[in-house]
C-alpha cells in the first residue's frame, strides 16, 4: 500500500490589501511497491530505439543502444506487457514481430534480447511516427500503467514538423515517456516537448559508454512506480484565482496548462506514476482581500489516487497588521522561486547565444551563475562553468567561453530544470494521508 | 456527514473551513476582531430591539462593513457575498441604478425568468415592464404601530405619492449620492429601509417562464428589516413574517408591500385587469 503525505511550507501572513498566497506543497510517497503489482491494473513498457542512419556514425552509438536495450529488458518485471520497436523513417517491430505486446517471462526476454542484437541503422528520423506507433501498441493492452523509453540521436527530419506535435497531443494522458538524447546532434527543445507533454524525464547521454547504466537506472525507476497515476487536486475559494501550479522539485515543470477543471472551485493536475520519493509543488493563489484579523483557507492541495483523496495539505491566509509577520518570505518558497528563475535564465541565455545575441546571453547566464551560487545548486554551477567563465559570482558577472563543446551546452540546457531541494525547516502544516490504492 | 453553515451563509461539509469561501469555521474564531470597520455599523442598521438583533453579523470582505449573516450583498459597498465578486467602482451619480445593480437582479431572481436588463450586465438598455402598473407609496400609521421601534424619528405627516412602473426591474431603497444608489422608488426618510432593500420585477402571473410578463413580483434583496407582503383587502398584524430574501413573491392588483418603519407600497393595475 502506497502512503502519501503532504507538507505545506508557506508564510500565511498577508498584509492588509494583499491578495497573493504562495506556498510549497511537498508531496511524499512511500511503500509505492512495483509497477503493475498493486492490483490497480497491469503495467506495459515500450522501448523505442532510434535506428536512423546516423546511429552508425560512429557505430559505437548503435552498439551502445543494443546493449542498453538489453539491460532495460533485464529490468522489466515478469508479467509486464512489453514491446521493442526500432524507429527510422518507418518503424520496425523488433519484438514481438507481430503487431502487439508480449508478456515478459524468461523466454520472451531472451527472444527480445536476441532480436535487439540484430537491429541495424538506416533511413532518417521521424519521432512523431514512432510515438504514434507506440500509442497504437499501448491501445492493444488493458494495462493501465503505460510507459515508454525513447532513445534518439537526431532531430526530426523524416516527417512534416507538425506530426510530432500532433503525436504528443494524442499520446498525452495515454502513456508516459522518458527521453534520452545520445551524442550532440539532437534537439533539446524537441525532446523537452515530448518529456514535458508525456510526464517523463529528458537527459543527455553524451558518451555512448554511459547509456547502459542510464537505461538500467531509468527502467528500474519505471518498474518501481507502484502508483500508476496520481493527481494533484487544488481547491480554491470562491472569487479566487490559481496564479500557477508548478512542480519545482526534482525538476521545474509548469503544470498550469494541464489543469482539468473538476468543479468551479476545484482543478486537478495529472502528475503521472509515482515511485517512492518526494516532489515539491509551488502553488500560487490570488484570493479576495479580507480585513486584517481574518483567516481563510486559500487553497487545499490534495493527492488523488483512483478517485480517492489520499493526502491533503492546507494553504492558509491570515491578514495581519504585524509587519514582522507579513514581510517574511518562506525559505522554501524563496528557494524554489530562485531555482525556477535559474532554469529560466539558463534557457533564455542559451537561446540568446544560439541567436548570436552574446550581450543578452552574457547577462542572463551571469544571472544564472549568481542564482545557482545563491541557491546552492552545485550541479548547475559545474555545468555553467563549462559554458562561461565566472568573473564575479556575487555580482553575476561572467564571460562567454570560446569553443564550447556542444554537448556541454546541451547538458546545461537539458538539465537546467533540475533543482536542488532545500534543507528542511519546520513545516507550517503537516497532514498525513492514509493508504492508497 | 453533518453540515455546518459558514458566517457568509454557505453550507459546508468540512467543519473546519468553509467549502465555498474558505472561511474559518468551528470553535476557533478568527484571531482578532477586524478593526476595519471603525465607522461603526452601516447607516441602515436599525436601533436595538428589532428582530435582526439576534442575527449573526459578518464583515464584508471587501470594505469591512458589518452585514447580517444572510446578506446577499454588502449594504455598504455592494460586494456580492454569493459570488465573491467585488463591486464595480461607481462614478458618483452618473450611472443609472438599473445597470449599477445588474448583478443583483440576475443572482437573486430564481424567478420565473423575466428578460430584464439585469440578466446581462453588458447590455444595460432598460427593458420596459408590462403596461399599466403603478405603485402608490404612503405613510401608514398602522404599520408604524407594528414597526415603529425601528424608526429613528416620529411618524411623519401622512403623505402619498404615485409612481408609474415603467421598467421591468424597479428598485426600492434609499438614495445615496456617495454610493451611487438611486432607486426608482426612493424611501429616503424611512431609515429602516435598506439602501438596496427590494426590487419589483416584471413576471408572468401564470408562473410560466416563457409567458409574457403581465404583472410584477417583489424580491427582497437581503434587506436588514425585511419585506412584508399583504394580499389585497387584508391588513398586517403582529404575527406577519417577512418574505424570504432572494425569492420573488408575485403581486396582484391591490396587493401591498410593507417595508421600513412606516412605508406601505400598494401596486395597482390601471388597465383594470
Amino acid at each position: 500500500m502506497a502512503n502519501f503525505s503532504i507538507q505545506v511550507f508557506q508564510n500565511e501572513y498577508l498584509s492588509a490589501q494583499a491578495t497573493d498566497v504562495h506556498a510549497v506543497a511537498s508531496v511524499s510517497c512511500t511503500d509505492a511497491g512495483a509497477a503493475g503489482q498493486t492490483g490497480a491494473g497491469g503495467a506495459a513498457e515500450v522501448i523505442i530505439i532510434d535506428t536512423s542512419g546516423s546511429m552508425d556514425l560512429p557505430p559505437t552509438k548503435i552498439s551502445a543502444a543494443r546493449r542498453a536495450a538489453k539491460v532495460a529488458l533485464d529490468e522489466i518485471v515478469d508479467g509486464t506487457s512489453f514491446a521493442v520497436i526500432a524507429g527510422y523513417n518507418d518503424v520496425e517491430l523488433v519484438y514481438p514481430t507481430q503487431f502487439g505486446l508480449a508478456t515478459m517471462d524468461a523466454n520472451t526476454r531472451a527472444a527480445a534480447q536476441s532480436a535487439v542484437s540484430h537491429i541495424r541503422p538506416r533511413g532518417t528520423t521521424a519521432i512523431g511516427l514512432w510515438l504514434n506507433t507506440t500509442l497504437d501498441l499501448f491501445q492493444q493492452t488493458s494495462a493501465t500503467q503505460r510507459h515508454a523509453i525513447l532513445l534518439t540521436d537526431g532531430r526530426v527530419e523524416g516527417e512534416e514538423p507538425e506530426v510530432l506535435g500532433q503525436a504528443i497531443a494524442r499520446a498525452t494522458g495515454v502513456f508516459q515517456c522518458d527521453c534520452r538524447g545520445i551524442g550532440d546532434n539532437w534537439d533539446v527543445e524537441q525532446l523537452r516537448r515530448i518529456s514535458t507533454g508525456l510526464l517523463g524525464s529528458v537527459d543527455i547521454v553524451a558518451d555512448p559508454q554511459d547509456l547502459e547504466a542510464d537505461f538500467e537506472q531509468m527502467m528500474k525507476e519505471a518498474m518501481s512506480r507502484g502508483v500508476a497515476e496520481a493527481k494533484l487536486r487544488v481547491w480554491t475559494p470562491q472569487g479566487s484565482e490559481v496564479l500557477f501550479v508548478r512542480q519545482v522539485a526534482p525538476t521545474v515543470q509548469d503544470l498550469s496548462d494541464r489543469a482539468e477543471r473538476i468543479s468551479p472551485l476545484i482543478v486537478e493536475y495529472p502528475t503521472g506514476a509515482w515511485s517512492d520519493g518526494t516532489r515539491d509543488y509551488h502553488i500560487a493563489v490570488r484570493v479576495p482581500v479580507a480585513p486584517v484579523g481574518n483567516e481563510r483557507l486559500a487553497a487545499r492541495a490534495e493527492i488523488v489516487v483512483a478517485d480517492q483523496v489520499v493526502a491533503k495539505g492546507l494553504i492558509r491566509a491570515v491578514w495581519s497588521g504585524d509587519v514582522d509577520l507579513t514581510t517574511r518570505i518562506d525559505p522554501a518558497v524563496a528557494h524554489y522561486t530562485g531555482q525556477t528563475n535559474l532554469a529560466d535564465a539558463i534557457q533564455k541565455g542559451l537561446a540568446a547565444k544560439a541567436a548570436g545575441d552574446d550581450r543578452t546571453a552574457t547577462v542572463l547566464l551571469g544571472q544564472a551563475a549568481k542564482l545557482a551560487h545563491d541557491t546552492g545548486n552545485e550541479d548547475t554551477t559545474r555545468l555553467l562553468a563549462k559554458v562561461v567563465d565566472v568573473v564575479d559570482v556575487e555580482a553575476g558577472t561572467v564571460r562567454l567561453k570560446r569553443d564550447i563543446e556542444r554537448a556541454d551546452e546541451m547538458a546545461l540546457d537539458t538539465r537546467s530544470t533540475k533543482t536542488t531541494r532545500i534543507r528542511r525547516t519546520e513545516p507550517t502544516t503537516s497532514t498525513d494521508g492514509g493508504g492508497a490504492a | 456527514m453533518s453540515q455546518v453553515q459558514c458566517p457568509n451563509g454557505h453550507i459546508s461539509a468540512d467543519p473546519e473551513w468553509c467549502d465555498t469561501c474558505g472561511a474559518r469555521l468551528g470553535a476557533e474564531p478568527a484571531a482578532v476582531p477586524a478593526p476595519a470597520a471603525p465607522a461603526g455599523t452601516p447607516l441602515s442598521s436599525p436601533p436595538s430591539g428589532a428582530p435582526v438583533a439576534t442575527v449573526d453579523s459578518v464583515p464584508c470582505p471587501h470594505c469591512g462593513a458589518v452585514n447580517t449573516a444572510d446578506s446577499l450583498f454588502c449594504e455598504d459597498c455592494g460586494y456580492d457575498f454569493t459570488t465573491g465578486q467585488a463591486p464595480e467602482p461607481v462614478p458618483t451619480g452618473t450611472v443609472p441604478v438599473v445597470s449599477a445593480d445588474a448583478p443583483s437582479g440576475s443572482s437573486v431572481s430564481s424567478a420565473p425568468a423575466v428578460s430584464t436588463p439585469a440578466t446581462d450586465p453588458s447590455a444595460p438598455a432598460p427593458v420596459p415592464g408590462p403596461p399599466g402598473w403603478i405603485v402608490i407609496v404612503e405613510v401608514d400609521p398602522k404599520w408604524f404601530e407594528l414597526k415603529g421601534t425601528l424608526a429613528d424619528r416620529p411618524l411623519p405627516q401622512p403623505a402619498s405619492s404615485t409612481i408609474p412602473l415603467a421598467l421591468a426591474t424597479v428598485h426600492i431603497g434609499r438614495s445615496s449620492q456617495s454610493r451611487g444608489v438611486h432607486p426608482e422608488i426612493a424611501m429616503d426618510s424611512d431609515t429602516a429601509v435598506s439602501r438596496k432593500h427590494a426590487q419589483l420585477i416584471a413576471t408572468s402571473s401564470t408562473g410560466d417562464a416563457d409567458a409574457e410578463a403581465d404583472t410584477y413580483a417583489v424580491v427582497d434583496l437581503g434587506s436588514t428589516n425585511g419585506t412584508f407582503v399583504v394580499k389585497a383587502g387584508l391588513e398586517p398584524d403582529a404575527s406577519i413574517e417577512p418574505i424570504a430574501p432572494g425569492t420573488p413573491v408575485a403581486l396582484a392588483d391591490g396587493d401591498r408591500v410593507y417595508i421600513g418603519a412606516w412605508s406601505r407600497l400598494t401596486v395597482r393595475n390601471t388597465n383594470g385587469a
